[in-house]
């Protein structure tokens, strides 16, 4: 079976730079794993979530998610990559730039309601986020009055609503107490153990050991 | 907070509870061909555009000679002569020397790379453009040379002048501000403000893209996403000015200590500079009287 | 080999810009995809080249001077399109700020100079260089590409002139534009480039060739684009400084080229009268007319000239490369 995700000697430099931020880089990671990108900071470890969701796109080389290329051309087809996005969930490394919404609920429910489902069914999903990311009592609350480790979760959830099959995380475990980096681990075992697939960039070795996850190394330039 | 025991163990038992089935199996999604609100893509085109036109000196990118002849000259030589630079080119009542000064800033913008170009020639062209459409009346009367002068000058002494926040950045333009004594409170404001439209242009860029990655279908309420967008960035540039005032506040800021500016001593390049620009000088007053 | 104004009718003027246009567009599609944006970088560097040789006159017999272009020295380095593109750019430099080659007549010597003679040159030097060439074979290509690329150009510039008389009389048979008929106008433009300015155009071309050849294939086009060893253009921009700095030896060559006579000169030249056309055609006011400035001495203002010339050539395709891929992405 082929792989679901796979960069092929992909390079990439960002616009104001004349270094690679990622130069000549393969790996694949096949479905229901769990694989974590390692490496010091600045060795493209984010760069290379961004690449995947099509935020930035490589000057050379391919990235494929399920057997298809995303780039430039097959991203301007808007229903490839609304599909794409709610395939691939990607969560930032600040979860101070993901939130937009006025109340977490809201947060959360955002993306069931562009999906068009029914409101019990976005109903449904955004109470059972909730409760797996213990954000309960803060359903009403602003997201700029949550705390650092509270915002992330948050930050999760509203990507965990879309129902991805690639949950991308980048640094999952910045800013968390022992207790929510345990719940959010967890998470992430349950996650993997049904089927699904998870894709972690970090420096955090003691997380990658607690998944289980296959290490993909990235040396920096 | 520290939560209870009870709540401890409940929460420590939820990371454990078997994922709801919409998570496990969703049916596969088709959406629909909705496309983007022109709304956000104009908020990230704008915000992308904070980022990327600040005319930042890049420490990565590779010094041009000229950007490393004129590193060595103070900042505040620098901007007297440019403002002296832009005097004369103002003053000129033949074109003559508009236009030398205009080959010489070709030949300064041709050894840079191309995005360092667009840099200075972008905002000269446009207020060049500005200034032709406001001298057009002129060719109506009669006087077709009018808009040219205008548009003329316009274009070199702006370009001189990006040239110079190019190369001088943010912090060096400052700090050749306070070497003609402007306040040092005022100084670091200005530092502050223009390091926080950068990192708000950057803020507001991520937020956007968040925002397209969760825009997985309809949204019938775009206006309200973008909006949500630029709330976030106001709440975070307020949080952004509290806590640095009060890290500020904590060095010891305000309490009126001296300015410890450090007095930098003349060197062969600003000599060379201070040349240069008396050369100028002189080809505008022999331009001048020469075809007056 | 810069035609002026009113020396073509604006038919043919229009004739001729209405054909550059799809030439225009399709050279700019081909550069944006076959070259990469350190390649668009150069070909204003290239440009530079052409402009610079144009401003070399040379003294030709019969009186008059003429000069070359370089077309096929830019189209052997970096593909016709990208000539096409960067003598259209140096011509129409020439034409506004230095009243060199008329602004009406734009079109007619883009087609002569940036669109007959690097496309045939070029095709010419593919014809002759073969498969596997040697280096000698390649010098042969260029010079005989370059020489009848030039001498091409110069018939067809001939042949626009010598038409003039035929299709465009007054009611007593005096032409309103150029009054020289096929007869005169082939000779009369075509010997001077066959026997010196060709010589001339092709030893340039092979030379300069050469010269960027060894000190930076990094952005010449080939037929393979794989690997290219580092280069530097370091040298590359030491040899247009100096053929800058040597401009004013252009200035030696007295004379005007055949058929670039002003309106007052024309008379004397054989024709006997002033054709009704030039006398009350367009007139355009460059900023530095003839690469003069003012009461500055002429060698100064040659080089002032171009230097302006070469810096805003530069300027501009830098700012064209923006638009294109960067090195390493792949095409397409």
């Amino acid at each position: 079976m082929s792989p679901l995700v796979e960069f092929c000697d992909v390079r990439f430099a960002y616009a104001s730079s004349r270094q690679f931020a990622l130069d000549g880089v393969s790996f694949a990671v096949n479905e229901g794993e769990a694989c974590a990108l390692v490496g010091p900071n600045g060795c493209g470890k984010s760069t290379a979530l961004r690449l995947l969701v099509g935020l930035d796109h490589p000057l050379s080389g391919e990235v494929r998610f399920a057997g298809e290329a995303i780039d430039a051309s097959a991203l301007h087809d808007v229903r490839f990559s609304k599909r794409l996005r709610q395939r691939v969930g990607l969560v930032f490394q600040d979860p101070d730039v993901q939130l937009f919404c006025p109340s977490v609920a809201e947060e959360v429910s955002f993306g069931p309601r562009q999906m068009g489902l029914a409101p019990e069914e976005v109903q449904r999903r955004t109470d059972d986020c909730l409760r797996l990311f213990d954000l309960e009592r803060l359903r009403d609350r602003a997201p700029w009055r949550l705390s650092g480790g509270e915002k992330r979760r948050c930050a999760i959830a509203c990507v965990v609503s879309l129902a991805p099959d690639l949950l991308c995380l980048d640094e999952p475990t910045n800013g968390l107490d022992d207790e929510s980096r345990a719940g959010m681990v967890a998470f992430l075992r349950s996650f993997v153990a049904a089927g699904k697939t998870v894709l972690v960039a970090t420096h955090d070795l003691q997380l990658v050991s607690e998944l289980g996850a296959r290490t993909i190394s990235l040396a920096r330039r | 907070m520290l939560a209870s025991r009870s709540e401890q163990e409940s929460c420590g038992s939820r990371g454990r509870e078997p994922l709801p089935e919409w998570l496990l199996c969703g049916s596969p999604y088709e959406p629909s061909t909705d496309r983007d609100s022109s709304m956000r893509r104009n908020v990230l085109a704008l915000t992308r555009a904070l980022v990327t036109l600040r005319a930042e000196p890049d420490p990565a990118e590779r010094r041009t000679g000229v950007d490393r002849a004129l590193g060595g000259v103070a900042p505040t030589i620098r901007l007297v002569g440019t403002l002296v630079l832009v005097a004369c080119v103002s003053l000129a009542r033949n074109l003559a020397f508009a236009w030398l000064m205009l080959a010489i800033l070709l030949v300064l913008c041709a050894v840079r790379p191309a995005h360092r170009i667009a840099q200075i020639v972008g905002p000269a062209a446009l207020a060049a453009l500005l200034a032709f459409l406001v001298n057009m009346p002129a060719v109506l009367l009669g006087q077709a040379s009018a808009p040219v002068r205008m548009t003329t000058k316009t274009f070199v002494t702006v370009g001189y002048v990006a040239g110079l926040a190019q190369t001088l950045g943010s912090d060096g333009m400052v700090a050749a501000l306070r070497g003609l004594g402007l306040a040092p409170q005022v100084a670091t404001v200005a530092d502050l403000a223009l390091r926080d439209i950068v990192v708000l242009g950057e803020a507001a860029t991520s937020l956007s893209e968040a925002l397209s990655l969760r825009s997985v279908g309809t949204n019938k309420d775009k206006t309200a996403s973008a909006a949500g967008v630029m709330g976030a960035v106001f709440v975070r540039a307020q949080r952004l000015a509290t806590a640095r005032a009060e890290a500020m506040e904590l060095r010891g800021y305000g309490l009126g200590w001296a300015d410890a500016r450090m007095r930098r001593r003349l060197r062969g390049a600003d000599v060379a500079y201070v040349l240069a620009m008396a050369a100028v000088v002189a080809a505008f007053v022999y331009l001048e009287g020469a075809m007056a | 080999m810069h035609i002026p104004d009113n020396y073509l009718s604006p038919a043919t003027d229009a004739v001729l810009a209405v054909a550059m246009v799809p030439i225009w567009v399709h050279s700019a599609h081909k550069v944006r995809e076959e070259l990469d944006q350190e390649q668009v970088s150069f070909v204003g560097m290239a440009a530079a080249f052409s402009f610079l040789l144009m401003m070399f006159n040379v003294p030709l017999p019969g009186g008059t001077t003429g000069h070359a272009v370089g077309g096929t020295l830019i189209a052997c380095l970096l593909g016709p399109h990208a000539a096409c593109l960067a003598v259209s750019v140096a011509l129409g430099i020439q034409a506004l700020i230095f009243g060199d080659g008329g602004i009406l007549a734009f079109g007619a010597n883009c087609f002569n100079m940036a669109f007959v003679l690097p496309f045939v040159g070029h095709a010419v030097y593919q014809l002759v260089l073969g498969a596997n060439p040697s280096g000698a074979r390649r010098a042969v290509a260029l010079f005989v590409g370059a020489y009848v690329g030039l001498n091409v150009a110069a018939l067809v510039a001939a042949i626009e002139f010598g038409i003039q008389p035929l299709l465009f009389a007054d009611a007593g048979g005096q032409a309103l534009y150029c009054p020289y008929p096929l007869a005169v106008s082939i000779p009369a433009m075509c010997i001077p480039h066959l026997l010196v300015a060709g010589v001339i155009e092709g030893v340039a071309t092979v030379a300069i060739y050469e010269f960027v050849a060894r000190v930076a294939p990094d952005v010449m086009i080939r037929p393979n684009t794989s690997m290219r060893k580092a280069s530097s253009l370091l040298p590359v921009a030491a040899l247009v400084g100096i053929l800058v700095v040597a401009t004013p030896l252009g200035l030696l060559a007295e004379g005007t080229a055949w058929g670039e006579w002003g309106a007052d000169e024309i008379a004397e030249t054989g024709a006997g009268y002033v054709p009704a056309g030039m006398e009350n055609g367009f007139e355009w006011e460059a900023l530095m007319p003839d690469y003069t400035l003012g009461a500055l001495p002429d060698a100064v203002a040659y080089v002032i000239s171009a230097i302006a010339g070469v810096a805003l050539l530069v300027v501009a395709f830098k700012l064209l490369s923006l638009a294109a891929r960067p090195r390493g992405a792949y095409a397409g």
